[in-house]
């Protein structure tokens, strides 16, 4: 029988996937990011609080095995030009083609964040942690998150045409 | 008074406390600029949650992957579960990409698990001298170079610190790879006791043509014992910095 922890992973895979795709912009190297994740989520699933978030506690776990892999291959180069986005934007039809357009749009200047503007921005924005939360998964002081995150915040702003 | 953009932020996702707030207010009623902002910082929100708020599904064969673990980890934490086996089918995963054009396979499981390092007993030819590294300087090394960063400790061997993290039982351990200018990459695991570091896992793998990094199969070992171990998450720099610091 699978108990509240392993449930609560599987119901936490698409974000951790999305916030993989965020990282590294490739769907096959997210799959493999998000896999590594739940072997080592599950091998040290003792040394987590469950007062705490589960989703923070395992972008962390994540965003490590991103970091494991970008040191093991710095050597290589690293291909970065495939963006998998995310299919946000489902439309009946043309419905509203202007409001997809406009979500375009907004995908195009997240991705055009610097990293590490992005993973706050994602963290924050999309998975709703709190500034605080977000310094945790990152592993820096929170003001770092909140100058990092108005930044970014600025930058698609702006792009988007919001004064 | 100025107000800073990281304040404003804060205001516009409710984040500061109700005396803060009400002290924002005031002064954005008066300026008409900081009211565009905080709606800018509002809008920006709202627009990236709605780009990116839906996740796209996830393969289906990842999904299923991850559902065998889970059933494999309720085994284990059943009552009388086989805690201490682990479930090799149910770990074995298809090749991640960045390891495909490495055909290589590990040559050679290094006969080392267990030295010691830097107890003379051990001996200069049984410890990792078969890694043909000099003992004090890896010892050295594990002490010092943080993981992500190179360092040549002898004449063309190198030093790459991966990862540190804690093992099952608590004790430091750090995850390096070690190279020659000719020869073999070893993939290897030192954890810290009382007695001193001791090297608890290497594995020896063919040397790559012209990118020092270390074939699957030997990843899939490492793995396999990581997990063995129960190893812990990577320490974040911080962490890792402190607990170098706290053994010397």
């Amino acid at each position: 029988m699978r108990d509240s922890f392993s449930d609560e992973l599987i119901a936490l895979l698409p974000n951790l996937r999305r916030f993989a795709l965020s990282l590294c912009r490739r769907g096959d190297l997210a799959d493999d990011l998000v896999q590594i994740t739940a072997e080592r989520a599950f091998a040290a699933r003792d040394r987590f609080d469950p007062t705490t978030r589960l989703d923070a506690w395992l972008f962390r776990i994540l965003r490590n095995a991103w970091i494991d892999h970008a040191r093991r291959t710095t050597t290589q180069g690293v291909t970065v030009d495939i963006v998998d986005a995310p299919d946000a934007a489902v439309v009946d039809g043309v419905r509203d083609m202007e409001a997809v357009l406009t979500l375009r749009k907004a995908e195009a200047a997240i991705a055009a964040l610097p990293e590490d503007q992005r993973e706050v921005m994602m963290l924050v924005c999309v998975d709703e942690l709190s500034y605080r939360e977000a310094a945790e998964v990152i592993g820096v002081p929170i003001g770092t998150v909140m100058s990092r995150l108005a930044r970014a915040r600025l930058a698609v702003a702006a792009k988007m045409g919001i004064k | 008074m100025a107000i800073d953009d990281e304040r404003l932020m804060a205001y516009a996702d409710g984040a500061l406390a109700p005396e803060d707030a009400a002290e924002v207010e005031r002064m954005i009623a008066a300026d008409a600029g900081l009211a565009a902002k905080v709606a800018a910082f509002s809008d920006s929100r709202a627009l990236v949650k709605q780009a990116l708020g839906v996740a796209p599904p996830v393969p289906d064969r990842l999904a299923a992957t991850i559902r065998a673990m889970a059933e494999a980890d309720a085994r284990r934490q059943a009552p009388g579960g086989t805690a201490q086996v682990i479930d090799l089918a149910s770990r074995r995963r298809t090749v991640p990409f960045w390891q495909l054009p490495i055909a290589a396979s590990v040559a050679l499981a290094v006969g080392i698990l267990g030295g010691w390092i830097g107890k003379p007993e051990s001996g200069g030819a049984g410890g990792l001298s078969v890694a043909l590294i000099e003992e004090g300087a890896l010892v050295d090394a594990l002490a010092s170079v943080t993981s992500g960063e190179r360092r040549e400790i002898g004449s063309g061997v190198g030093f790459t610190g991966i990862a540190s993290f804690r093992d099952g039982s608590g004790q430091l351990c750090r995850e390096f790879e070690h190279d020659r200018a000719q020869g073999d990459t070893v993939v290897a695991v030192a954890c810290h006791a009382e007695a001193g570091w001791s090297v608890r896992f290497a594995v020896a793998t063919a040397a790559a043509d012209d990118a020092a990094y270390v074939p699957a199969s030997s990843l899939d070992t490492l793995d396999a014992w990581l997990t063995a171990n129960e190893a812990g998450a990577p320490l974040s720099d911080d962490e890792e910095a402190a607990a170098l610091a706290a053994l010397k």
